[in-house]
């Protein structure tokens, strides 16, 4: 007989047909075949050969078993498997203990990221109307966010909406007022002001007193648990009083549990809203556009229609030339994605998060890495063993999970050193990510996110090892030498590369992170930050008769100067929204400046110098219409020289007023912005802060003695901030990242470390014989340590190459959040590719000095 | 017990394996039932039959005659078992204690 069955056809049904099944099926169907072939012809035959092959292809058919072979299985196995796996951790304590801990660093690592992330994530969900509570946001005509709007466009939206259930207006004062009991006070920050459907609106639930009445009529106040501690001791604060701002009795209505951390709301106090007209400026409510307002839609109702009928709404009261857009945002995006120009606490950030749960995903692929290449660095020692497991008639899946469960091993005994790490680590991380993490409130997370990350583990690190181990033939393990160098080895030497790019990528963030902060640390202000306390004052009376106080200071020999500001000094937020003309211009060619309230000592405190001009005239009375310009507004006013600007008329939201001054561009604000055009004007009667410029040689003295003259004109805390502290608190979050960046380098690199080393280890050992013939042969050490490490030379090279461009973009990015930068330099790449080269060359050098050093006569001994 | 089950085409395999006797594999069965019952059946559709039934306990198999149109592979021949013999009489009795009770109005001339 000529034909035959098709050849793939019969390949396919091997393939996927059971054994002990194949032998007759395959046999009926060749039977089959050949009746075919005669009765209608072999193109007939083979069509039905096809044809009869993929029918055959059913459930009871394929191959679940690879074997009709009895095998081993259930507890016996199971126990061998574990047997071997302990002795092999057992023999091998060295790599057992990199391995381990290597991943139970980087296991660590990742919970804490974990518990980190989760707690970002989990801000505001707690209210039980959360998931339909929306914030209303106001976009500029520049594209500028903000929360706060008029105080009439909440309930308005609410009048004409059905879909609208409740709105509630915040508002919380720019200048903390001070809350007083009997005498002394605290300022607080955390000062409130909110509708009565506050408690309807989010679950903040009250130990005493009643959410509906709560904060219904003027001068109520609900406060939380620890307030009432810290006024009324362990006396029922129900119906007491308190005092605001010492001109106000606010009675208290309720009291609230303490808010949880994971709230973007912190409030301390709440008082009603009607109390605000009473305690504030009269018209504020009509007037001042300064409210934040919270919604809640009916379930399913869409805010983007509704944000459609408010924009309609706008247009109707702004007329034709609104230009502002309303935007709604949800209640619980707000703590990661709102970055509004005004935000009522410090939000966190969800590039943040991305961020860190790329280092901690990234430090547990290092120790996965390191885990497979031990393990098939090793496979040496192993392959004997499994040779015989197979002539013995395991099959290559009883090897696969013989292997995986080693790593399951592994990875639960550093899940254990892991969970100990978090323990330890625990208050560390926490004051490093300013959360307040304990472990009793992260059980609920750490129990599944740790297995969860251990299963990761281990089939990650296992996969490789295990596919690699079990693919050993039998009869070539088991014939004599085992040759293993070559295999497998190119896959090991990319990882190290991975790993070593990883490093690289860390330790120049790190260098430029900290190049930068040092930078705009020792940049020049512009002003004298070092010696300047600014000092609030609270005390309404104390705020029109300041230059009492002033005057009495300046007497002491250690002050030098004293300066008064009605609104904000350098590192606060000055006012924005003021629109500057040149007389002539129309208005839409009005140039938007932040604009300070000072008094004619103001700028002599902060040192800085007028570059023309004589600035305000020291008599209070007489320089009301006078303006200090900074060179950016000048610039962008249009005047090519300064001294073109000088007594020139201007007018600030339509008020006439004569420049008599122009300041060198200082940083009234953190480096990450530009210096934006500012104007300075007359501070008028009452100030907020007193900027004292001090000697420095001994401030607890010149200090107490501030202090000591504070208390014969107020009754109120004296409170001061150091002007350089104020600044640096603007880069806490840049230096907060820096140190992330910076520990996450320092493990990436010991995790590194850890498995380089191992490997080092095993190609001294591997080679020890080639060393003796060579040392025999004439070779010196320096040259057997050139042998040795010449490759590490290479993959650190490589680990450069392909690192550089990464953290480049990486850290340009970064910069890109700096008006003010350094220049990224080759230098700084230099330097750390240096620094991991040095620290790879270390980490081999101790086994290759061994090696280099070890006696021949010994190592060719060796068998 | 639902093992027991016999299905129409199950029923039709095991009496052509009875009928074969000694000689029942995979494309014997076939070739008989296409040639009595005149039907077209697949080599695939007996063979997933013939387990079926080998796995109810009505058939064993034992392997056997090599012969060179099937490229030297055995072939898995079958014999019906006490419990295969039971379950086709079963079969066949309910069968015929229904077509006892069938009115005899229904029938066709003759009857049975």
């Amino acid at each position: 007989m000529k034909h035959r069955p098709p050849r793939l056809a019969d390949r396919l049904l091997a393939w996927f047909c059971a054994l002990h099944l194949l032998e007759d099926l395959q046999g009926d169907l060749h039977e089959l075949f050949r009746l075919r072939v005669e009765r209608h012809g072999a193109r007939v035959a083979q069509l039905c050969y096809w044809i009869d092959v993929i029918r055959s292809f059913r459930p009871y058919v394929l191959r679940r078993q690879p074997t009709a072979y009895q095998q081993a299985r259930g507890p016996i196995m199971l126990r061998s498997y574990f047997t071997v796996a302990m002795r092999n951790v057992r023999r091998q304590k060295g790599y057992a203990f990199l391995n381990i801990s290597g991943l139970a660093i980087g296991m660590a690592v990742c919970l804490l990221i974990l518990l980190y992330v989760q707690d970002e994530l989990s801000y505001d969900r707690f209210h039980a109307l959360a998931a339909d509570t929306y914030r209303l946001v106001l976009e500029s005509s520049e594209g500028e966010r903000s929360g706060t709007m008029s105080a009439s466009l909440g309930p308005a939206l609410a009048q004409e909406n059905a879909e609208v259930q409740t709105t509630v207006r915040l508002f919380k004062h720019w200048e903390a007022p001070l809350i007083a009991r009997a005498d002394d006070g605290f300022i607080e920050e955390a000062f409130y002001f909110a509708d009565s459907s506050f408690f309807g609106v989010f679950s903040f639930p009250l130990r005493q007193g009643d959410t509906a009445t709560a904060l219904a009529v003027p001068f109520s106040v609900v406060l939380t648990e620890a307030m009432a501690r810290k006024y009324f001791g362990s006396a029922n604060p129900l119906r007491q009083t308190l005092r605001y701002n010492s001109d106000h009795d606010l009675t208290v209505t309720g009291v609230m549990a303490d808010v949880p951390h994971n709230s973007h709301l912190q409030p301390d106090f709440v008082a009603s809203m009607p109390t605000l007209p009473q305690v504030s400026y009269e018209h504020i409510m009509e007037q001042w556009g300064v409210f934040y307002h919270y919604i809640v839609l009916e379930p399913g109702a869409s805010p983007t229609m509704l944000m459609r009928k408010g924009q309609d709404l706008l247009t109707r009261r702004a007329g034709d030339g609104v230009t502002q857009k309303l935007h709604s945002q949800p209640l619980t995006s707000i703590h990661l994605q709102s970055h509004l120009s005004k935000e009522l606490e410090a939000n966190g950030d969800i590039r943040y998060v991305y961020l860190l749960s790329s280092i901690g995903l990234l430090l547990l692929l290092i120790a996965c890495i390191n885990y497979m290449n031990l393990a098939t660095a090793r496979s040496m020692r192993r392959a004997r063993e499994v040779g015989i497991r197979k002539a013995a008639g395991a099959q290559r899946g009883q090897i696969v999970r013989q292997f995986f469960g080693e790593s399951f091993l592994l990875a639960f005994l550093a899940l254990a050193l892991a969970l100990t790490l978090v323990t330890l680590l625990l208050p560390a991380f926490n004051q490093l990510s300013g959360k307040a993490l304990s472990l009793s409130s992260i059980y609920g997370t750490l129990l599944p996110g740790s297995i969860a990350v251990t299963l990761v583990v281990a089939l990650l690190a296992g996969s490789y090892p295990a596919i690699f181990l079990s693919r050993f033939k039998p009869v070539e393990v088991l014939k004599g030498p085992f040759k293993s160098r070559s295999e497998g080895h190119g896959l090991r030497t990319s990882l190290v590369v991975v790993q070593f790019a990883a490093s690289v990528v860390l330790i120049t963030s790190t260098l430029v992170i900290s190049q930068q902060l040092q930078f705009v640390r020792d940049a020049e202000l512009g002003f004298e930050e070092e010696q300047v306390v600014a000092v609030a004052v609270q005390d309404p009376a104390l705020r029109q008769r300041y230059m009492a106080l002033r005057d009495s200071w300046l007497r002491e020999a250690s002050v030098l100067s004293v300066g008064a500001t009605s609104s904000a000094y350098p590192g606060k937020s000055h006012s924005d929204g003021h629109t500057l003309r040149r007389d002539g211009f129309s208005d839409e060619e009005g140039l938007d400046v932040l604009r300070n309230w000072v008094d004619a000592t103001y700028l002599g405190t902060l040192g800085i110098d007028l570059l023309v001009g004589a600035g305000f005239s020291p008599d209070e009375a007489g320089a009301r219409d006078e303006i200090v310009l900074n060179e950016a507004a000048v610039r962008a006013l249009g005047w090519t020289t300064l001294e073109e600007a000088l007594d020139q008329p201007l007018t600030l939201n339509d008020e006439p007023f004569h420049v008599v001054g122009v300041t060198p561009d200082f940083h009234f604000n953190s480096l990450h912005h530009r210096v934006e055009p500012l104007v300075l004007t007359p501070a008028g009667g009452s100030v907020t802060n007193l900027l004292v410029q001090v000697q420095i040689d001994d401030l607890p003295q010149t200090l107490a003695g501030l202090e000591a003259t504070w208390k014969t004109f107020s009754e109120q805390p004296f409170s001061y901030t150091f002007l350089d502290d104020q600044f640096d608190a603007l880069y806490r979050a840049d230096a907060q990242w820096g140190q992330i960046v910076r520990y996450a380098s320092l493990l990436a690199i010991l995790i590194a470390c850890l498995g380089l080393f191992g490997l080092a280890a095993f190609t001294a050992e591997q080679r020890t014989k080639e060393i003796g013939i060579r040392k025999v042969l004439g070779a010196t050490v320096p040259h057997l340590l050139l042998l040795l490490t010449r490759h590490i030379l290479l993959l650190v090279g490589v680990a450069f190459v392909i690192a550089v461009p990464i953290s480049y973009v990486a850290m340009s990015r970064w910069l890109e959040g700096f008006a003010y930068r350094i220049e990224l330099s080759w230098s700084l790449f230099a330097i750390a590719g240096l620094a991991a080269l040095v620290i790879a060359l270390l980490t081999v050098s101790y086994q290759s000095i061994r090696a280099a050093l070890s006696d021949p006569i010994k190592s060719l001994r060796y068998e | 017990m639902k093992g027991t089950h016999l299905g129409e085409f199950e029923e039709l395999v095991l009496l052509t394996v009875c009928v074969l006797y000694d000689e029942a594999y995979g494309v014997a069965v076939m070739e008989s039932i296409e040639a009595k019952a005149d039907r077209s059946v697949s080599i695939s559709a007996v063979h997933s039959a013939l387990h079926r039934l080998e796995k109810k306990g009505f058939l064993d198999s034992r392997m056997g005659g090599a012969t060179s149109e099937r490229g030297g592979r055995r072939k898995r021949l079958f014999t019906i078992t006490s419990d295969g013999k039971e379950a086709l009489i079963e079969a066949r009795h309910v069968r015929e204690q229904l077509w006892r009770l069938i009115p005899d109005s229904l029938l066709p001339e003759g009857g049975l």
